[in-house]
């Protein structure tokens, strides 16, 4: 899963100078703003509409997951009610869940009328 | 899958007979330790997974949980064992690349139904254009569409259907 790079990642930007004076540390803004974005999720809900093999292509499609992990999520939605499928920043998990819900019905049920219910949260 | 509970009954009966300890009920099936839960599941027949996946569902996260093994190393094998097995009975058989799925999960009868029809527009719209090409010759002929042209495409089915 895709996930934000977590403060510990960033690599602050040292002085070039090679002397024995103290080097500054900066945080540019853009590192700043990655440094402290808060990390959000997407959560996708269980319901009587879609077969474990439509979650599984829709989350391989829309969540870059594998088949393995995306089936293990399918498990979990099914026994839980709700599984969590994606972490990342906001703007990420908006334009998954986006997919998610322009995935549209299950084929494999003439019941099916419409995509899995999915919405981003924060962590 | 919701079991009915006279199924289900005969089917924890059937698993304290594997497991060689009485389990009552589902919330007794849930309650045993991973390792013990994995080990059923691994003495199963293929069969029985659905069934017992099924008598876990509602029984809340700690259900999942344990098909995880509760993330101990020790049950790591047998999770990743019963995943497996699990998979192959449940999800379809992969399907050969010839294989078009507009002719498996869209019958040109159901296309009379427009309600029906729009609400598989998305799935329509993911198919390769060899396929859509393919389907809309031999049921409508209409096309060929050129490469990613899946919406003129739909476009063009919809068009049809709605002026016939």
């Amino acid at each position: 899963m895709e996930r934000a790079l977590g403060a510990s990642d960033q690599r602050m930007t040292k002085s070039s100078n090679s002397t024995a004076q103290p080097q500054t540390e900066k945080l540019t803004e853009s590192d700043s703003q990655t440094a402290f974005a808060p990390l959000f999720k997407i959560v996708l809900f269980d319901d009587d509409e879609h077969t474990y093999d439509y979650v599984v292509e829709m989350l391989v499609a829309c969540c870059g997951l594998s088949r393995g992990s995306a089936f293990r999520c399918a498990v979990e939605v099914d026994l839980s009610g709700k599984t969590t499928v994606f972490y990342g920043p906001l703007e990420s998990c908006r334009r998954r869940c986006d997919k998610i819900h322009a995935f549209g019905a299950d084929p494999r049920l003439p019941r099916s009328k419409g995509p899995m219910k999915a919405e981003v949260q924060a962590r | 899958m919701w079991m009915p509970d006279e199924l289900a009954r005969r089917a924890l009966a059937y698993f304290g007979r594997i497991l060689g300890k009485e389990i009552p009920s589902r919330e007794a099936l849930a309650a045993l330790p991973a390792s013990e839960l994995l080990l059923l599941a691994d003495k199963l027949p293929d069969g029985f997974l659905p069934a017992m996946v099924g008598l876990l569902k509602g029984v809340g996260p700690h259900g999942f949980e344990k098909l995880l093994g509760d993330h101990e190393e020790e049950n790591r094998e047998l999770s990743e064992r019963f995943f497996e097995r699990y998979r192959a009975m449940v999800l379809e058989p992969d399907h050969s690349e010839d294989d078009n799925p507009l002719e498996i999960w869209l019958p040109r009868e159901a296309c009379h139904d427009l309600a029906f029809l729009s609400t598989r527009q998305a799935f329509f719209l993911r198919q390769e254009i060899r396929h859509i090409n393919e389907w809309l010759e031999r049921h409508f002929q209409l096309g060929p569409f050129p490469p990613a042209g899946q919406e003129e495409a739909w476009s063009a089915l919809w068009a049809h259907l709605t002026s016939a």
